[in-house]
């Protein structure tokens, strides 16, 4: 069983509706689940709406949960769904909603500041952080996802396997096709040939 | 050719899930390629601003607001399961042999009855039942009837009545009379004294009450895919778990 015997006791008592429990579940795996679930919109409003969709859905299907995976992991493969399931019905990639144009210049940056950074290191980073972000938008939603997780996230093939209910010979050969469009799109001025 | 193949390993390559093999030939071909080499460093530098990028953190105010839906939804689904059971569906040859050698043994008394009666009746009054009587019928509300006719409330207080609503003599109500089937199938069956059956809640909230006579809510309650019903009870200074099935109630010893 992948899950310890304190999770396993949270999950029931949660299951039989105490939410202070339930809150503990959750808590475990929320910054995690949200830095995700950020990084499929690149804004905080949608970000926290599937967050609460997914863990409003975790609830309803805590009966569901049979400790194959940790409970982590199906987490996240509950948020993962749930803001695809979002994404597809804006019917929409999300390009320049978060990303604010520079006065008189075709460059993009970024809401997330580095506070720490003096002036012109914040200028540079944001102008990098905005390109690769600007780029990484303009994969498709599949690639973009794996990219996400591996590259940004850092699970690993397993976990990645375990989270897209996918096996671990497709991960491999997703990230190498969205690694080798990527950085097609990064040398190409930030579009796709 | 060769590069375009190995391109497409490199984008694998820092991954260290590549064979010794693959990893050799890679290794072999950058030592004498520099367009190779140079697609693997723009490789490496996307991967390391992607892993540069800083982690959003999670707004303050989306706590509050998940419990406040939290609340509302674990409240309906209370709601939900109090409203199903307020309203079971009971089919037809549930409760076992128990109820239906009862409705056959009042069956035959009652033709018994009948036919004792039509010995003295006439084709037109085959129960033989005076002229000016009025039969309490068995579909009528007590209470409606008691309107109409000035006839008791009770079911039980006289079977055939008069126009005055005096009880005729001889047709009072016997034990095991149609008249008191007619109602059974408006109360619950009872098993072992306790209102409900065993698959219901409100059984094990009845044998709760009778068990243990402090004051209690419950806080939540669900029936799971073994058909264990499982309680969260809420008394005054503290809350238990129970669990319920097949008429027994117990405390969940795991989850205290």
């Amino acid at each position: 069983m992948a899950i310890s015997k304190e999770e396993a006791v949270l999950i029931e008592k949660a299951r039989m509706g105490s939410e202070s429990d339930f809150e503990a579940l959750i808590l475990s795996c929320q910054g995690k689940a949200y830095s995700m679930a950020y990084r499929y919109f690149n804004n905080p409003e949608d970000a926290m709406d599937a967050l609460q969709e997914s863990f409003l859905k975790i609830y309803r299907s805590l009966g569901t949960f049979k400790g194959e995976s940790s409970f982590q992991t199906w987490v996240y493969r509950i948020v993962a769904n749930t803001c695809c399931d979002m994404l597809r019905k804006k019917k929409a990639r999300i390009t320049t909603e978060s990303l604010v144009k520079m006065d008189g210049e075709d460059e993009y940056t970024l809401e997330i500041m580095d506070e720490s950074m003096g002036p012109e290191e914040r200028a540079i980073h944001q102008e990098m952080t905005g390109y690769i972000l600007h780029c990484l938008e303009k994969l498709p939603l599949e690639q973009k996802e794996i990219i996400v997780l591996r590259d940004i996230q850092g699970f690993s093939y397993e976990d990645i396997a375990e989270i897209l209910n996918i096996n671990p010979g497709t991960v491999k050969s997703r990230i190498s096709r969205a690694r080798v469009k990527l950085r097609e799109i990064y040398v190409g001025g930030g579009e796709p040939d | 050719m060769e590069c375009r193949k190995i391109q497409e390993q490199l984008a694998l390559y820092r991954d260290e899930i590549l064979d010794k093999a693959e990893l050799e030939n890679i290794r072999t071909h950058l030592a004498s390629c520099d367009e190779c080499q140079l697609y693997l460093d723009q490789l490496n530098k996307i991967s390391a601003e992607l892993a540069a990028l800083p982690e959003p953190q999670i707004p303050a105010e989306f706590l509050p607001v998940f419990r406040h839906a939290l609340r509302e939804e674990m409240r309906s689904d209370h709601n939900e399961t109090m409203e199903n059971d307020k309203n079971p569906v009971r089919p037809l040859f549930s409760g076992g042999w128990k109820k239906w050698s009862m409705v056959a043994a009042v069956f035959v008394v009652g033709i018994i009855s009948i036919y004792g009666l039509q010995q003295n009746g006439d084709m037109l009054n085959p129960a033989g039942f005076p002229e000016d009587s009025t039969i309490l019928s068995m579909e009528e509300e007590p209470e409606k009837h008691q309107e109409e006719t000035g006839a008791p409330q009770s079911r039980a207080e006289g079977m055939v009545k008069d126009t005055e609503g005096v009880p005729v003599e001889g047709f009072e109500e016997q034990p095991g009379d149609v008249m008191a089937i007619a109602g059974m199938e408006n109360e619950p069956e009872d098993w072992d004294g306790v209102k409900g059956t065993p698959e219901e809640e409100n059984y094990y909230l009845e044998v709760l009450k009778r068990q243990d006579g402090r004051d209690f809510t419950i806080e939540n309650s669900f029936k799971d895919e073994e058909g264990v019903w499982h309680f969260l009870v809420q008394y005054d200074e503290e809350a238990l778990y129970y669990e319920g099935k097949d008429g027994e109630l117990w405390i969940s010893e795991s989850l205290q």
